[in-house]
């Protein structure tokens, strides 16, 4: 369980997090929204260790994950995964060596049972052909793929996903949410997925969290997310589905 | 002018700050290189590419460094009557000056560059995020092996950089200019010493810790997107070859 108490986080003299307090139960998957340069990446990055935030708690399992450090945090960082919105592939490895690479270097584990590990989540991600390919040489739902397929080689129990169709196209994009889905029915890991496009998530998420003005305006369920009378998240329901430009249109004319 | 002094006093904040990161980061990977487990298959690797792969750049600059510095040798010392000792001049050039340093500017400009655009890239497209969620150091698999590879490399390219220099020194005054093996090889051996060639060799060890250092950072603490990484690229040749002179400099008066 993910819970998060009065996060704050100023970045160039502006307070992007100010004052976040969520949660996130075991095995659900959670949708963060929230309009571009709202701070979702940021609350992210902040959740999963990247960035040290300026006040506020974040306690993976009851252990803050920033006060923590050698064998404590090194529990913590082996129960979690991040799906980057780039992928983050070691580009100077190949596909087989990016998912290996962690294994060889944080396990005792034999190189046969690498190699099974390793062939287990590329044939689940469809990329059992492209072992020996470098990222480069992939295209970019196969890149997501693949970063996917190394998310998930270490067995984390926990994954955070940074827009994970951004940049791709829909039928890509439906094809990388329908993965996870699946996934995570089959290895009940608990999900944030972050993402401006609720649209997509709305069907595969269990609860929806909003980041508006540096902090969660609501947490809820999707059905209830769409119902909630506040102008912020009426706003982006409106953008979402209407798009940016319709939306601009409706309130000049409103 | 209180906004003059507020300025000045945030550049300085700033700058001593970064001073102050550049010498932690120098700090974080030296601690690194004796912390097991050592990365050896790395360490190889990175030699291959910041030794091996310089080689022939090295034995060019170097042959051509040698033929230039005895051409003007021997026709300087025949006014003053000494054409004799123009090996001797060609090899102390070579082995307290010049070899340590046009070869460590030589590896910054190839594989200092390179090395920086590399982790610049790594960093802008979050591979150093990755492993860090993977709860791996890049300071063990990247900054601490280049540093040693590039100390191994930096000292044994600077003895074939002598080696060769000092031979093309001989072909071109011998083989064009008439003087004989046994004046220049005697001048060489009566005069160098072997300080010489320890204080050429501490000198390249020390300019390959800082190729690998100033490389690593500005590629770590890479700008935004392509035109951060052409920066600090650029940065990384710039300021490792101003701080190989500055430091040559200080070493020399401390040495000779």
């Amino acid at each position: 369980m993910i819970v998060v108490k009065n996060l704050r986080k100023e970045l160039a003299a502006q307070q992007v997090l100010n004052g976040v307090d969520m949660t996130v139960e075991d095995g659900e998957i959670l949708a963060l929204l929230g309009a571009s340069g709202a701070g979702k990446s940021v609350l992210l990055r902040t959740l999963v260790g990247l960035l040290e935030p300026d006040s506020g708690e974040v306690l993976i399992d009851d252990v803050d994950i920033h006060r923590s450090r050698g064998k404590e945090l090194a529990s913590i960082r082996d129960r979690i995964g991040m799906l980057f919105q780039a992928g983050a592939l070691f580009d100077s490895m190949t596909v087989y060596d990016n998912l290996a690479f962690p294994l060889r270097e944080k396990t005792r584990m034999t190189r046969t049972q690498i190699n099974a590990r390793v062939e287990k989540y590329l044939q689940r991600v469809g990329l059992s052909e492209a072992v020996d390919k470098y990222p480069a040489e992939l295209s970019g739902g196969m890149q997501k793929r693949a970063a996917l397929a190394r998310t998930l080689v270490g067995e984390p129990k926990i994954i955070f996903f940074d827009e994970p169709t951004t940049g791709l196209d829909p039928l890509i994009g439906n094809s990388i949410l329908r993965l996870i889905c699946d996934l995570h029915e089959e290895f009940k890991f608990t999900a944030v997925i972050v993402t401006h496009n609720f649209q997509k998530v709305f069907q595969i998420v269990n609860r929806v969290a909003m980041l508006d003005e540096g902090v969660i305006r609501i947490q809820t369920t999707p059905e209830e997310f769409m119902e909630f009378e506040h102008p912020s998240v009426q706003n982006f329901v409106i953008e979402a589905l209407q798009g940016p430009l319709e939306a601009v249109k409706n309130d000049s004319q409103g | 002018m209180i906004d003059f002094f507020a300025k000045f006093g945030r550049s300085a904040r700033y700058s001593v700050g970064r001073l102050g990161l550049f010498g932690k980061f120098l700090g974080k990977t030296l601690l690194y290189i004796f912390v097991p487990p050592i990365k050896l298959d790395r360490i190889i690797n990175r030699i291959n590419f910041i030794g091996t792969k310089s080689l022939w750049l090295i034995i060019l600059i170097s042959a051509f460094t040698g033929a230039v510095m005895g051409l003007h040798g021997q026709h300087t010392l025949a006014q003053f009557g000494a054409s004799g000792r123009v090996g001797t001049l060609v090899s102390l050039a070579l082995l307290r000056e010049l070899g340590p340093v046009v070869c460590a500017i030589m590896v910054a400009g190839r594989a200092g560059s390179s090395i920086a655009s590399e982790l610049g890239v790594m960093q802008i497209t979050e591979q150093f995020d990755a492993l860090k969620i993977m709860n791996l150091n890049p300071f063990r698999y990247f900054m601490a092996p280049i540093f040693v590879a590039s100390l191994i490399s930096v000292v044994l390219l600077t003895g074939i950089f002598n080696f060769v220099g000092i031979f093309a020194g001989y072909f071109v005054t011998g083989g064009l200019l008439g003087v004989s093996y046994g004046s220049y090889f005697g001048g060489v051996i009566d005069f160098v010493i072997f300080n010489d060639i320890l204080y050429g060799s501490i000198k390249a060890f020390v300019f390959g810790g800082i190729v690998a250092w100033v490389s690593t950072y500005k590629g770590f603490y890479t700008g935004r997107g392509a035109e951060g990484v052409g920066r600090a690229s650029t940065e990384a040749v710039v300021l490792s070859s101003v701080l190989i002179l500055v430091s040559n400099y200080i070493m020399t008066s401390l040495m000779f």
